[in-house]
């Protein structure tokens, strides 16, 4: 799993986080560090679609939060995912 | 590099960074960017450009990208010095060269000879610690060029140190 926007996503399920609080957490739960282009990039896009939005915060590290919208496509995602990695580890299983 | 990197952020649009630019920068500090994350930065800055299409700044930002590449090529490209002599034969009746220059010619270039300059001049050190002689004599004829055209020698020779070439 290394899409940005998901890998976001994740990052934001269990609470707000800020850029750089979110490249480590991404680091620590899946091993891919993110560039600040990409992270940025993957930031640009999902606020754009309505999946993450900014918290108000006077610092300059601003919060970002997953909405109710870009929770269910996460979940969805991952279910997707979900599904190709059970079919994997049986298929692996038979071979 | 914290310079470069700052510069760097302006090749980003400027809609986009009134909006993500202090937050950004702040995540640039916490980081301790370095140069791979420079390269990151400059193709995300490209990518912005592309989706907000602000043409001009796209044209400049990749020629910016462009000097970045062509100074990183010149940089990692080893510098080589050439070094060329030319004897051009006036007096000899005959057309043609005298019969004397190739002869004298397998002499100057045979094994012994250029073994004796190799030695003498100690031109490639690290080749002769890892590779045998045979080879050093090989990469000495591929680094010279001989060229015998009516009445003129030219000889060149290309080394990585100035001096010796």
């Amino acid at each position: 799993m290394s899409d940005p926007t998901l890998l976001v996503l994740a990052s934001l399920a269990d609470g707000d986080k800020h850029g750089y609080a979110m490249m480590e957490d991404i680091q620590a739960f899946a091993g891919v560090r993110l560039g600040p282009g990409t992270l940025y990039g993957a930031i640009t896009r999902l606020e754009e679609r309505g999946w993450i939005r900014r918290v108000n915060s006077t610092d300059r590290r601003r919060p970002y939060r997953l909405t109710t919208v870009g929770r269910r496509h996460l979940q969805e995602e991952l279910a997707g995912l979900d599904q190709v990695v059970k079919a994997g580890w049986r298929r692996l299983k038979h071979a | 590099m914290r310079k470069i990197i700052h510069l760097a952020v302006r090749l980003y649009p400027v809609r986009w960074r009134a909006r993500y630019g202090p937050e950004f920068d702040a995540l640039l500090e916490d980081m301790n960017a370095g140069f791979g994350d420079l390269l990151n930065l400059v193709k995300g800055a490209l990518l912005m450009q592309i989706k907000w299409s602000n043409v001009p700044l796209l044209a400049a930002a990749c020629g910016l990208l462009g000097i970045f590449v062509a100074a990183l090529v010149l940089h990692a490209t080893p510098r080589r010095y050439a070094s060329t002599g030319i004897i051009h034969i006036v007096s000899y009746p005959s057309p043609g060269l005298p019969p004397e220059v190739p002869v004298v010619a397998s002499h100057v270039f045979s094994d012994a000879a250029l073994t004796s300059l190799i030695e003498h001049n100690e031109l490639y050190p690290s080749e002769r610690r890892s590779q045998s002689m045979a080879d050093v004599l090989h990469r000495f004829r591929e680094d010279m060029t001989y060229r015998v055209t009516p009445r003129v020698l030219h000889v060149s020779f290309t080394y990585p140190d100035s001096q010796k070439a």
